[in-house]
This record gives structure tokens, sequence and C-alpha cells, in this order.
């Protein structure tokens, strides 16, 4: 039997292979596809064709606000998640199979919990009889207490906690990736740590930098829980604009609209960097 | 460090000697290397050899500094480096696997230790070509590291290590990942290298034959401890220990026990019956009657016919094994002992297996020692 | 003799403890929440001043937290074994099978992933509502599938490609059928990568919060929902006690799926 046909009989046949992925693709048409058409064609017709939301969308000051508000706030999360993850990322790195087992479960049980009782915990911390406000208060620092809620801070601080797990594993992926003998040879070559780090390491571990940094901004942009519940209204941001408008103002094409704008921002972002992104291969 | 370019790299006899004293590292319960002392020339080139696991590369990291040694010192040129950081150490570190950047090209990985000594760009291009040209990869400048064979990777490191002009070049297996005939061609450069700059080479391998044909001295490590330091006659033709002999080139092992010792010679009544006669430097504490082992190289073992009324082991051909110039006999003495001998393939003719001969060790040239019980 | 200890470089020292602060940070909220949920007090107090279990109490005799917790478990039972069945086959087709533009069809399996969960929500919100389900149960366990079923997917397809699709082929030449061939082949190899598929997906939707926040009806809501609400209304020491929960029944079980995929390498644990 020639090589080529044992290839061949290790394949499902075209038509069992079709069956067997047919199940999920219809559910993702039906349950997916279909809705998003609806939500689109609900931005567009009102109930005749109209680009009327899609203009409010564009030209109102309020909403461009809010979307360079997302988007100042997206990039900001990336620079906290980047600053926070990678010495974590170098860490686990540097320490032996153990030592990064165990970080590595402190990297992902965060990702395993729940991102409203991680909203919770940020509001049990910071709100104004909170637990920072207490210490605070405590030690003296401040006599009354503080408002660290519902602000854009807060917002940044506790997304960038809940995205931290996107940012360190790509970072951490590429850092292990770099063999011991590079910074060696470095280092023998003359060059000081810190010329190690800016010369070897960091233009090597740059693609996981990139990927996580893309990742923690693209998912950013659509983030809704934590928003929603730690930042206030003058931190408002694209998701809980667009919830807003349906749950509260009942303005469904706007909402649509909106999301339409999401979903097209994120895609055009996903296609522009498709090469550097690692989505559904954050390892455990 | 302007005056690193002015110099050429013709100039000989820059080598720094290296001292390494009681040497001692440990990882937890492991000790890597235990109490290693040794002295190299400037302008040496030494390999250490020794079985994986022996403590080779800890030797080096050590001198390398990327290893903080748990006893012991180290100078280089006088200087005592044993706590000085591997960048302040002046040392070029080959790699087993290259250790090129792979981000950046070729002439920026030459280029890169002469960076780091912030030499300015025109005169480091000009100290780049000479180094490249040295290791006869002019032209090759602009390609990534991944862009380039095994040999010519090798090339690279080898340039990047001697670009700024380090008195001493450490060396990790560098050639283990070529195929045999690309290392040869290695070894030579290298060597050549090495001679032209006056460099000292500390030089890693467990490839025997490599150690024998390239260095000065050799240093034989086994279980982190130094078995021998000699020239490659001394390390061959006289084993310290009965593991050097066992480790470097082919020999047979004839266990014993000491029959009759006087002054400098002796004789070992052999397990398997016969006697064979050796020197006993006064150094071998080996008593009459005392365990031993006598190790014969092939190549000191002649043949003889059976019955030719010469002394020696009585012994029977079993096989032999053809290469090229000479040939390795194989012959079962009594007791069921193998020997092997090797002789020039024209003394084959008219041996065939079966053959009775009797077996005659060049005179002098057996070696005794205490039997360690470590088997063969 | 000489010996010589090195202390670390200070960049090296700085940047170890900024790793260590990171990891400190990254436990805040599991460091926060389990304390609280054991205080005797009313209001939120940390550290707690004693320990009372009086809070995992209030929770079990709430009939609105049991109601939502019910509801939860029944939706994810149910995403469980339709995303793992569905998910499963799509892996074998697409990492076994003949199929036009695969490569493709591997992308757009991941589309509910990627693509923004609000905008996911806001268009399966309007989707059921016009069909008249929204709050329904079947709506929830479709909406939960389609988010969940990438995860088994994913996973899979990543026992499958570690399993050698020769030992099928082995046992075809031994004589068994095709799907007999699976059965003793395959199956055993990629089955701890299904079970971590399934706990996955049992995860996703257990925790999902969005499109549950949009779905849920006054009457019928989800445990996340309920959160949701209560986080926005008050906040008590027994969201504390759920959050507990929730996080022990998360982090248990992805752990047991991480021991498990040791057997099926590579894949993936993304949850946005
Ligand atoms: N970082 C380390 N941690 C623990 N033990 C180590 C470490 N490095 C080396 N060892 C141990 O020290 C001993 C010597 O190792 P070393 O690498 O020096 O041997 P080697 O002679 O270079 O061997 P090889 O020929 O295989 O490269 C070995 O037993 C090894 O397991
Ligand atoms: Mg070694």
């Amino acid at each position: 039997m020639s090589a080529l046909a044992a290839g061949d009989r290790r394949r499902l046949s075209g038509p069992a292979s079709l069956m067997l992925v047919a199940p999920f693709v219809l559910v993702l048409i039906a349950v997916f596809c279909w809705p998003i058409l609806q939500l689109l064609s609900a931005s567009l017709f009102d109930p005749d064709f109209t680009l009327r939301h899609y203009e409010q969308v564009l030209t109102s000051e309020f909403t461009l606000g809010v979307f360079l508000r997302t988007f100042r706030v997206s990039f900001l999360v990336a620079c906290f998640a980047l600053v926070v993850g990678y010495p974590v990322a170098a860490l686990m790195r540097s320490l032996p199979p153990m030592g990064a087992a165990i970080v590595g479960a402190c990297v992902l049980i965060p990702l395993w919990t729940s991102v409203l009782v991680r909203s919770f915990a940020w509001t049990v911390l910071l709100q104004r009889n909170g637990v920072v406000n207490e210490a605070l208060q405590g030690l003296g620092i401040t006599s009354g207490p503080l408002s660290f809620l519902y602000n854009e801070a807060a917002v940044v601080i506790a997304q960038g906690h809940v995205m931290l797990p996107f940012m360190i594993m790509p970072i951490y992926q590429s850092l292990r990736a770099i063999p011991d003998e590079l910074p060696r040879a470095a280092l023998s070559l003359g060059a000081s740590r810190t010329a190690v780090f800016r010369e070897v390491i960091w233009p090597l571990s740059r693609p996981g930098v990139v990927a996580g940094f893309l990742m923690v901004f693209i998912v950013t942009l659509g983030a809704f829980v934590t928003p929603a519940l730690i930042g206030g209204p003058r931190s408002l941001m694209l998701a809980t604009l667009i919830s807003g408008e349906i749950t509260e103002n009942l303005n469904w094409p706007l909402g649509a609209a909106l999301s339409a704008v999401l979903l097209v921002m994120v895609m055009l972002l996903i296609g522009l960097f498709s090469r550097f992104l690692r989505f559904g291969r954050v390892e455990m | 460090m302007a005056d690193v370019a002015t110099r050429t790299i013709d100039t000989a006899g820059m080598g720094a000697d290296v001292s390494i004293r009681s040497l001692v590292k440990r990882y937890g319960p492991v000790t890597a290397v235990e109490d290693i002392s040794l002295a190299v020339a400037s302008g040496e080139f030494l390999s250490v050899l020794g079985p994986s696991g022996s403590g080779k590369t800890t030797v080096l990291m050590c001198l390398a500094g990327f290893e903080i040694p748990s006893a012991g010192s180290l100078h280089i040129g006088g200087r005592e480096v044993t706590a000085l950081p591997p960048n302040r150490r002046e040392i070029g570190v080959i790699f087993q696997r290259y250790a090129l950047f792979p981000h950046m090209s070729v002439r920026d990985n030459v280029r890169f230790p002469l960076k780091m000594r912030g030499m300015a760009r025109r005169q480091a291009e000009a100290v780049v070509e000479e180094a490249l040209a040295t290791v006869r990869l002019s032209g090759f400048g602009d390609r990534l590291p991944a862009q380039l064979s095994g040999g010519q990777q090798q090339r690279v490191a080898l340039a990047r290590a001697i670009s700024f002009r380090p008195p001493l070049l450490l060396m990790d297996e560098p050639l283990s990942a070529l195929d045999k005939k690309l290392r040869e061609e290695m070894q030579a450069e290298i060597k050549d290298l090495q001679r032209r700059l006056g460099l000292t080479v500390i030089f890693v391998t467990h490839d025997q034959e490599e150690a024998l044909t390239m260095s000065d001295r050799i240093a034989v490590m086994s279980h982190g401890r130094l078995e021998q330091v000699g020239t490659p006659e001394e390390i061959y033709g006289n084993p310290a220990t009965s593991f050097v002999a066992r480790f470097v080139g082919e020999t047979n092992i004839l266990p014993g026990i000491v029959h009759r010792r006087s002054g400098q010679d002796g004789t070992v009544a052999l397990d398997g019956g016969g006697e064979i006669a050796v020197p006993l430097p006064a150094e071998r504490r080996l008593a009459e009657g005392s365990a031993a082992e006598v190790m014969l190289r092939p190549e000191h073992v002649a043949v003889m016919p059976a019955g030719s009324g010469v002394n020696g082991l009585a012994a029977r051909l079993v096989g032999h094994s053809f290469a090229g110039a000479t040939v390795a006999l194989t012959f079962e003495a009594a007791g069921g002992q193998r020997l092997v001998a090797r002789r020039p393939a024209r003394e084959l003719a008219g041996l065939a297996p079966g053959a009775e001969v009797v077996l005659v060790p060049e005179a002098g040239q057996a070696r005794c020692f205490a039997r360690t019980g470590q088997g063969a | 003799m000489n010996v010589t200890t090195r202390l670390p470089h200070p960049a090296i020292a700085a940047a170890r403890l900024a790793g260590i602060l990171g990891v400190l940070f990254l436990l805040i909220p599991t460091l926060i929440v389990v304390p609280i949920s054991v205080g005797p007090d009313k209001y939120l107090h940390f550290p707690p001043r004693g320990f009372s279990l009086e809070w995992y109490g209030t929770l079990i005799g709430d009939p609105g937290w049991m109601r939502a917790a019910l509801f939860s478990l029944q939706i994810a039972v149910l995403v469980t074994l339709l995303s793992t069945a569905l998910g499963t086959a799509a892996a074998l087709a697409l990492t076994r099978g003949r199929l036009h533009g695969a490569r493709a069809l591997s992308v757009a399996v991941l589309a509910p992933i990627v693509a923004p969960n609000i905008v996911v929500a806001v268009a399966m919100y309007l989707f059921f509502s016009r069909l008249g389900m929204s709050g329904s149960l079947v709506a929830f366990v479709l909406a939960h599938t389609v988010l969940a079923t990438p995860y088994v997917v994913i996973t899979v397809s990543a026992a499958l490609a570690a399993a050698d699709p020769d030992l099928e082929l082995a046992a075809m030449s031994l004589g068994a059928s095709r799907s007999r061939a699976f059965v003793h082949a395959t199956l055993p190899l990629i089955l701890p990568g299904v079970i971590a598929g399934a706990v996955f997906a049992f995860v996703v939707s257990f925790d999902e919060a969005v499109v549950s926040f949009f779905l849920s009806s006054v009457r019928d809501k989800t445990l996340p929902r309920k959160i949701f609400e209560e986080l926005d209304y008050d906040v008590s020491p027994v969201v504390a006690a759920v959050s507990t929960v929730l996080t022990f029944l998360s982090v248990g079980l992805l752990g047991l799926a991480a021991v498990l995929r040791r057997r099926a390498p590579r894949a993936p644990a993304t949850k946005a």
C-alpha cells in the first residue's frame, strides 16, 4: 500500500466529515450568525432603510466621546496589563519547574474566577468604607473616606486584572522559547544585565508582548461587566452605552448601530493583526 | 576601548593564563565539581575530556561566571575573577548550539560585543569585517543566523567571540552538532585560529579523538574530579588511573593478582592463567598479592604462531574486523578472557578463525592498576 | 579556600520584586472575598472580626439565590452535554476529515469567543425576544452552547492532534471496522481532552454573565445575573459567600481539567 493511500485512509470520508460538523455549524448559523444579521438590519431599517442611526453614532459628540474613552481605557488597560504582567511572566520563566507551576496557577486562578466575583472584590476594596479607605485612614494618611470607585482609574485596574492572564501567557510562552544560552552569550560578550534585556530578551519576547497587548486591547473594547459595575456614569464605555440604549432607553436601532460599529472595529483589528494574535491558545 | 580596534587580529601571544584553585560546585545535594585545581598557561590549548555528567560544563560555566563556585577561587590573567560578573570577565564563550542572536544579522551579532564596549560604529564595521574574514565568512554579513548552515553558524559564533579580542576562549562541545567531515575541518580552523591569535583555549569535549588531536594538554574528568592532566601522549601512553586508560583509546583489561614485585618492575598472574610483566612505578601502591588489572592497548599485542617458543598467552582467533590499514583481531585466551590485537592488515594472511596463537605484550607497554571493582 | 556569594543584580532583584507584587495583585480578589464570606459582620469588613458561616446559611435559606443557582446548574448541565457532543464531532471532522475550506471553518468556529461579548449578547437578546423566548431555558441553553462549544473544539482538536492516527489504521489492519477502530484506538486517547472540554463548557456556561444579563427575566435569572443585581443594589456578605462557592467550583473543576489535559497537550483556557 502506498503512503498516499495510507494517508487517505486516515481521513474520514467527505460526507462523514460533513455530517459531523453540520450540527454545530447549523447551531452557529441559527443562534450566532442569524441574530447578528438581525441586529445589523435593526440598525439599518427603522422601519425603512436609513443610515440615520449611524449618522448619530458618528456625529454625536456624546457617542464619539464614549468611543474615544473606550479606546483610551482599552489602551490604558493594555499598558497596565503589560507593566504588571511582564515581570510576572519573567518571574515564571526564571523559576525552576515547580515554582513556575505555582506562579502559573496563581495566574490562572483569576482566569478561572468569574468576572463578577472579581468585580465584587474590587468593589469591596475600593468603595468608600472599603479596605483601601480603612487602611489609609487607619494609617492616618487620609482623614475621611475617598471615592476610588466609579472612575476610569478603577476600571483600568479592575479590567487590567481581568485581562492579565491574556498578557502573561503569550509573554511567558515567548520568554520560554529563548534558550538560556542567549542571555549567557550576551553577558559573556560584555553586555550588562540591562543591555541583555534591552538587546536580547525584549526583542525576542516582543511577539508575545504584541499578541498580549492586542488581545487585551481588542477584548477590552467590548468589555461589559467590569465597566458596568466598577465604572460610573462619567466613565461610560461602549458596551455599557450599548446596554443602556437597549435596556433603559429601549432605543434598539441606536444600540444596534453602536454594536455594528464595535463589531466592525474588532473584526478589522483582528483581520489586520491576525498574524500576531493567539486567541484560543492561552495555555493552562 | 579604542585600542581594541587598533590591534590587528594577527597579534600573537595575547592569551591569558588561567588558574583554578580548589574549585567546588554543588547543586543542592549534587556535587558537580569536587575540589579541582588546574593551571592553564598563556596560549595553551587545554581540552577537558570526560563522560557525560562528569562536570565539564560546570567548570566552564564557573570560569565564564554563569555559575558561582561553592568554594575555591578562579584567576584569569593574574586577576581574581571568582566573584566578577560574567560581562566583566572579558572571556569569549562558544556554546554547543552556537547561541547566535536570531533577531540580529550576522554582522550585528559580531558587532554586538563591540557595541557593548561603546565602540564607534564606523570603527566597529572594520573590526567586524576583519573577524568575518578570519572565519572565511566575508559577504555573509547581511544574513540572519537561520539562513546559515550549522558549520557557518559556529564560525559566526567564533567570529563574534574573538572580535573583542578576549585573551581566553571557552568552548563547550562546540563541534558536537556537526557531522564528522565538517567537524574535522572546524577542528583545524579552530586550532589554526588559536595559534595565530595566541589565545588560551579551554575546550570541553567528550570526544577523545578530538581532544587527542587538538590539545596541548588534556584534563580528564570523572565524577566531578580530575583524573589526570597531561599531554595527549602522556594521557594515551601513560594513563594515571584505570579510568583514564579505559576512557581514552581502546584497551584490553586483564584481571589478575600481583605476583612478584621488584623495584620498578613486577609480574601479574592473570586470573585466566598466564603471567604478564608490567612496570610498577613506586607511586602505584600495589603490594604482592593485591588484586590488579592489567591494561594493554590492542596495538601493543603481537601475534605469534602457536609453538613458536616465545613466552606469552595462548589464545585462539575468534573474529576479525577490517579497518583499512589495520585489522582488529579478537582472541579468546584461557579462561574465556577476550583480547583484541590491532595489527597491520597484511599480518592477517594465513590466520583463520580458530587458529591457535601466542599473544605477546610489547615490552614495557602494559599498565597495571589496582582493581577497583568498578567493572569493565 | 574562598567561598563567594554574589547578590542578585539590583535590576534583577527589582524585576523579581515586581513579579511577586504582580502575583499578589492577581490573587487580591480571591484573598479578599473568601475571608469576608466567613466574617460575622453585617457590613463588609476586612480583615474579618471573627469566624462565622452565617452568610452561607443565609444563602442556602434564600429561595431567590437557590432558584438562580438551580437554574444556572440546569442550564450548565444541558450545555455541557450539548456542546461536548457538537464540539467533539466538529473537532473530529476538522482534524481528521476531508472538508473543503476546513481551515477557514476552524477559524469561523472560534468566532463566538472572539466576537465582542456585548454584541453577541445584544444580538441574541433581540433574536430570542422576537421569538418570545427570552428568559426561557431553551434560549439560555442555545446561547451558552454557542459560546461554550468553541472551547470543546479547541480542546478535543488538540487531543486529536496528539493522538497518532496510525493507531486507528493499525486497529483496522487487525480487522476492526472504522467505528470500532475509533472507539478502541482513538477514543481512549482523546477522552481526557473530551472531559476537559466538557468541564470548560460547564464553567463557561455557569459563569457566563453578559448574555445572561440580557436574557434573564425577573422570574428566571441565572446566578451571575443575580450577583450582578445584588452588586448594583447593595453589596452584602452573602455575595461574598456566593462568590467563594463559585470560585472554588470553577477553580476546582478547571484544576481537574488541567490535570486531565496533561495527557492531551496544548489546548486553551481562554475566557474573557
Ligand atoms: N543547574 C543544575 N542543577 C542541578 N544539577 C546540575 C545542574 N547543572 C549540572 N548539574 C549536575 O552536575 C553534574 C555535572 O554536570 P555537567 O553539565 O557539568 O556535566 P558535563 O560533563 O558537562 O556533561 P555532558 O557531557 O553531558 O555535557 C551532573 O550530574 C548534572 O546533573
Ligand atoms: Mg556539558
